[in-house]
């Protein structure tokens, strides 16, 4: 198995929660820009963010992305095979998504980018 | 979404069937596109490897977390369907996949990005309100809509002629103007 890095869900949420503090999640999506405090409030549940939000939470919160990543060992060899380091996809979902289903459907990517996946 | 795009998305439904050998007012399956632009779609359990806690956790856990993965490959486009979907919704998710073809969308980084290592993805807004509204156009054209009213039928049968939810048909029926026409019509008629 090798080594790999993924989003700490957790970390982010805890330092979201902490510098919110008691402002209201309003309040602190206006500040944060281009945020709905829904999206805001699933963040500190542990969803999985999108890039462009993820960014403009690493700004707000004054961190690096790289503070958010933790090493994880990756389930399986056999899934890395023969897929690019950047897949091209769009994904239709939630602008959140909880860790295991992200983790799962970039799984199931990987997956279909084997020739055997098509007709 | 850029001037004058929901106008011309409106004409591209129409044009579309017309290329297709369909009547503007006839229904427009999602396969019969599909065939055309080079799309195939797939359940998750047709992904050979997929294991059944992979796809509980896609169709049961986090059923309501997603609707579809679009994966462009060279020549053609695999589109992956959260078959725990009703056909009706299903059938939308497809349009607004097939429109971000044919709206000619770049789409986004997906996967682990080495260096960062974020499993995320990105999000444009405006991409998506243009994949919704020509989706829909796609789905309930406007030659469509008119050609229901005229008839009379309810709501209830336009979604089920055309494998549209009711809450689609209500927001085309009132968004693209044909209920207003019809209803100035209508007093038109009156007023003689």
């Amino acid at each position: 198995m090798e080594e790999g890095n993924q989003l700490d869900t957790e970390k982010l949420a805890l330092a979201v929660r902490a510098k919110r503090g008691d402002e209201g999640l309003r309040s602190t999506a206006e500040k944060i820009g281009n945020i709905s405090a829904a999206t805001l409030s699933r963040i500190e549940q542990g969803k999985v963010p999108d890039v462009e939000t993820f960014l403009r939470l690493c700004q707000w919160l004054g961190r690096q992305p790289s503070d958010f990543t933790s090493s994880a060992v990756a389930k399986s060899a056999a899934a890395h095979q023969s897929t690019p380091e950047v897949i091209e996809a769009h994904l239709r979902a939630d602008r959140t998504l909880s860790p295991k289903t992200a983790q799962t459907l970039i799984e199931m990517v990987r997956l279909a980018y084997r020739k055997d996946a098509r007709k | 979404m850029k001037r004058g795009f929901k106008s011309q998305a409106e004409d591209r439904a129409v044009a579309i069937r017309r290329e297709l050998g369909l009547h503007p007012c006839a229904r427009l399956p999602s396969e019969r596109l599909a065939e055309k632009l080079g799309v195939q779609f797939v359940a998750p359990a047709g992904i050979p490897g997929m294991t059944p806690d992979m796809l509980a956790q896609l169709l049961q856990i986090g059923a309501s977390e997603w609707s579809a993965v679009a994966i462009r490959f060279e020549k053609s486009t695999l589109v992956i369907e959260n078959t725990s979907h009703s056909p009706k919704r299903r059938e939308s998710t497809r349009f607004h996949e097939m429109s971000h073809l044919l709206c000619g969308h770049t789409p986004s980084a997906f996967v682990e990005v080495p260096g960062m290592g974020v499993l995320t993805r990105s999000y444009q807004q405006d991409h998506e309100d243009e994949a919704d509204w020509l989706g829909r156009c796609l789905q309930l054209p406007k030659p469509v809509l008119g050609f229901c009213l005229n008839r009379d039928w309810p709501v209830e049968q336009i979604s089920k002629e055309f494998l549209a939810s009711e809450d689609l048909v209500n927001y085309r029926l009132n968004k693209s103007g044909a209920l207003l026409i019809r209803r100035r019509l209508a007093q038109k008629t009156e007023t003689r």
